[in-house]
C-alpha cells in the first residue's frame, strides 16, 4: 500500500514531476554518453600503451628500463622465447632489440630507432600489421627489409620501394651499416614513435649491432588481463637468472597513473553533474512533503509510524529516480550505441587526428561501453535520489501530529 | 470495564510570557461501549483532552490509561502502534489520503495492522456498507460530497476495530441534515455493535444523542452527566 501511495503521490504533480525526472533523465543521458566517449578514449590508450607497447607484462634485464644501454639484454632469446610460448597462460610473446641509428634517404638523414622483431610474433601480440598506411609489413623469412614510421619517412623523404642506409655502432664497438628496402610505413598512435620509429627483422639488427641471440625486451600477452600476477610468475620460473619481469603497471606506472586520471575525472564529472540535479529532486521532494504536512500528520496520527512514514517519502523519490532512469537510462544509451557505431570527430580539421599525452588519438573516436560506469550512474542515481530525500523524509517523520494536522 | 481512564491530567502551554493551563487537573473514566461527548466553549480545553486521550498530545503531568496501558510509559513507535491498534480517530476536516479511493482509505488502517488479505477485504466491504457508501468503493474523496467523505473518515476509524473511537468535532464541516445524519451512523454503530466514541464539540445534535456528557470549562471538569 505505501508503494503504491507513493507513486499516486508522485501524480499529484504531474508537470513538476516529470519536469524533475526529465532534468534528472538528461543528468543521465549526458553521463552515459561522457563516459562512452571518455570509456572508448581510455579503450584506446588501453590499446597503444598496454597492449601494442608495454604488453601484459615484460621480460628484460632489470637495469634495462631506466639505462636502455644496448648492454643491458636477455640472454638465450630463441630459447626463452619458446619456453615462455609453451606456458598455458600465454597468449603470445614477441622479442623486440633496440637500436639507435642514422637511417638516411637518398639526400636526408635523421636519428632513428630501429626495433628488430620476429614480424609473425610481432603481429600476433601488437598488431603491428595493423598500423601500416603504405605498403605492406615485415615477412618472417625476408631479410634486408624495413619499415619505418610514417613522419620519419616524410623527413628523410623516402617512400615505399625505396632504400634507406642505416648507420650505426655494434656492440663490440665496429661500425655497422647495412641498406635494406622500406617495404611499408607506419602509423602507431604514438607521436613520437611515428617520427623516429623503424622496424626490421630481429636477425638483422642482431647482425648489425653484434648482439647474437640476444633481444632488449619481451612482450607477453596472457589470456587474462585481469590476472596479470598469475602470469608474471609463469613467466619467473622460466625466463633465464639475472632477467627481470615486470606487468605493464611495474613498467608504467605513468599508464597506471593516466587510467586512473581518466576514471577519477569520470567520476568528478558524475559528481558533478548529479550534486546539481540532487537540488531538483530535494526541492520537488521538499515542496511535496510541505504540500501535504496535513496529511502526513493525519497518517501518523493513525498509527503510521516514523520509519514508515521515511520509507514512503523515499519511496516517492525512488520511483521519480527509475522513471528518469528509465528515460535516461534510454537517451543516453540511444547516445553509446551513436557514438560506438559513429564515433566522434575530434580531429579539429587535422586528418591525423589528435595528440594527447603523447599518443595520436584517431581523428574519429568510437564510444564504449563499461560496466563501472553504467554501475556508477546507476548508483549516483539510487544514492542521490535517495540522499535528496532524506531530509524531507526524516522532517516529514519528525512532524507533530497535532500541528500538522491543524496545518491549512 | 474503563476502557480510557483519566488521573490528574494537566497540560500548559507557553504563549510568550504567559503560561496558559489547557488542562487543568482533570480525572476522567469512560467505560466500553459509552458515546460521550465532552464540550465546553472554545479554549474550554476539550480538543486537548481528546488529544491526551489518542496519544497526540503529550501532557505536563497526570496520567492517560488506554486499555490497561498507560501512554507516558510508552516510546513513539510503540504510541503509534496502540493508535493503529486501539483507536480510531474521526477529524473535523474529514483528512482523508485524496489519492486513495473509498475502499483504499478504509483499507489503509487493516494493511499497516496486517491483517491477512481476505480478511481485509470482507472486513473493509462491510464496514462500507455500516456506514452506507456501499457502490461507492472505488470514488475517490475528491468525488465524494463532505458527509459521504466523513463516512469513509468513520470507515477507515472503525475498520480496524479498536477499542475506542475519537472524533474531534465531526459535524463541523457538515450542513445540519448530512451531520445529523452522521450522528444517528455513529450512534447505530455504538449501539450495534458497541463501538465506544468519545466526542470533542459544541454541535447540540451530538450532545442529544450523548449519553454521558462531560462538561469542561477552563481546563476543568464541571459536570459530568449520565443519561
Amino acid at each position: 500500500m505505501l508503494l503504491r501511495l507513493a507513486w499516486r503521490n508522485l501524480w499529484r504533480h504531474k508537470r513538476r514531476s516529470l519536469i524533475t525526472a526529465f532534468a534528472m533523465a538528461i543528468a543521465v543521458a549526458l553521463c552515459m554518453a561522457t563516459t562512452a566517449f571518455t570509456d572508448g578514449m581510455g579503450r584506446k590508450m588501453f590499446n597503444v600503451m598496454v597492449e601494442q607497447q608495454l604488453g601484459h607484462i615484460q621480460v628484460h634485464h632489470p637495469d634495462y628500463p631506466t639505462g636502455r644501454k644496448l648492454y643491458d639484454t636477455v640472454p638465450e632469446a630463441a630459447k626463452t622465447m619458446d619456453a615462455l610460448e609453451g606456458l598455458p597462460e600465454v597468449a603470445h610473446a614477441s622479442a623486440q632489440l633496440m637500436g639507435f641509428a642514422l637511417i638516411g634517404g637518398a639526400e636526408e638523414t635523421t636519428g632513428g630507432q630501429l626495433v628488430g622483431v620476429e614480424p609473425a610474433r610481432e603481429i600476433a601480440v601488437t598488431r603491428a600489421d595493423e598500423r601500416i598506411v603504405d605498403g605492406r609489413f615485415l615477412e618472417d623469412g625476408k631479410p634486408g627489409e624495413i619499415v619505418l614510421g610514417a613522419g620519419l619517412a616524410d623527413e628523410i623523404d623516402v617512400g615505399v620501394g625505396d632504400t634507406v642506409v642505416v648507420v650505426t655502432q655494434g656492440s663490440d664497438g665496429s661500425i655497422g651499416n647495412a641498406l635494406y628496402e622500406v617495404v611499408g610505413l607506419f602509423r602507431t598512435g604514438n607521436a613520437a614513435l611515428d617520427k623516429s620509429g623503424s622496424m626490421m627483422a630481429l636477425a638483422d639488427l642482431q647482425d648489425l649491432l653484434v648482439l647474437p641471440d640476444q633481444v632488449h625486451k619481451i612482450t607477453v600477452l596472457g589470456h587474462d588481463p585481469d590476472d596479470l600476477l598469475a602470469l608474471k610468475n609463469a613467466a619467473i620460473a622460466v625466463v633465464p637468472d639475472g632477467t627481470q619481469v615486470q606487468t605493464w603497471e611495474e613498467a608504467s606506472p605513468q599508464a597506471v597513473q593516466m587510467m586512473a586520471m581518466m576514471k577519477f575525472s569520470t567520476l568528478i564529472m558524475l559528481f558533478l553533474v548529479f550534486a546539481v540535479s540532487s537540488f531538483g529532486i530535494l526541492n520537488t521532494m521538499a515542496m511535496s512533503v510541505f504540500e501535504r504536512t496535513r496529511e502526513l500528520g493525519v497518517l501518523k496520527a493513525i498509527g503510521l509510524r516514523p520509519g514508515k512514514l521515511v520509507q514512503l517519502v523515499v519511496a516517492e523519490s525512488v520511483f521519480l529516480a527509475a522513471l528518469a532512469g528509465s528515460i535516461g537510462f534510454g537517451i543516453g544509451g540511444l547516445l553509446d550505441v551513436y557514438l560506438m557505431v559513429y564515433g566522434l570527430d575530434i580531429s579539429g580539421g587535422n586528418p591525423e587526428g589528435m595528440s594527447f599525452q603523447g599518443i595520436t588519438l584517431d581523428p574519429v573516436m568510437y564510444g564504449a561501453i563499461e560496466p563501472f560506469s553504467i554501475f556508477s550512474i546507476l548508483a549516483a542515481l539510487i544514492l542521490v535520489s535517495t540522499g535528496a530525500s532524506f531530509v524531507p523524509a526524516w522532517r516529514a517523520s519528525r512532524l507533530d501530529p497535532v500541528e500538522a494536522i491543524r496545518t491549512e | 470495564m474503563s476502557i480510557v481512564s483519566v488521573r490528574n491530567l494537566q497540560r500548559t502551554y507557553q504563549q510568550g510570557t504567559i503560561t496558559v493551563k489547557a488542562l487543568n487537573g482533570v480525572d476522567l473514566d469512560i467505560d466500553s461501549g459509552e458515546f460521550t461527548v465532552l464540550m465546553g466553549p472554545s479554549g474550554s480545553g476539550k480538543t486537548t483532552l481528546l488529544n491526551c486521550i489518542g496519544g497526540l498530545d503529550t501532557p505536563s503531568s497526570g496520567s492517560v490509561v488506554i486499555d490497561g496501558t498507560e501512554l507516558g510509559k510508552l516510546t513513539k513507535g510503540e504510541l503509534s502502534d496502540l493508535r493503529l491498534h486501539k483507536l480510531g480517530f474521526v477529524f473535523q476536516s474529514y483528512n482523508l489520503i485524496p489519492v486513495l479511493s473509498a475502499y483504499e482509505n478504509a483499507e489503509f488502517v487493516l494493511l499497516l495492522q496486517g491483517v491477512p488479505p481476505k480478511e481485509r477485504r470482507e472486513r473493509v466491504m462491510q464496514t462500507l456498507k455500516d456506514v452506507g457508501l456501499e457502490g461507492m468503493e472505488h470514488r475517490r474523496p475528491g468525488e465524494l460530497s463532505g458527509g459521504q467523505q466523513q463516512r469513509v473518515a468513520v470507515a477507515r476509524a472503525i475498520a480496524g476495530r479498536p477499542a475506542l473511537v475519537l472524533a474531534d468535532e465531526p459535524t463541523a464541516n457538515l450542513d445540519s441534515k448530512t451531520g445529523h445524519a452522521l450522528i444517528e451512523l455513529m450512534k447505530h454503530l455504538n449501539d450495534v455493535h458497541g463501538i465506544t466514541f468519545v466526542f470533542a464539540t459544541h454541535d447540540p445534535k451530538v450532545m442529544d444523542a450523548a449519553k454521558r456528557v462531560v462538561q469542561l470549562v477552563d481546563g476543568k471538569i464541571e459536570s459530568d452527566d449520565r443519561r
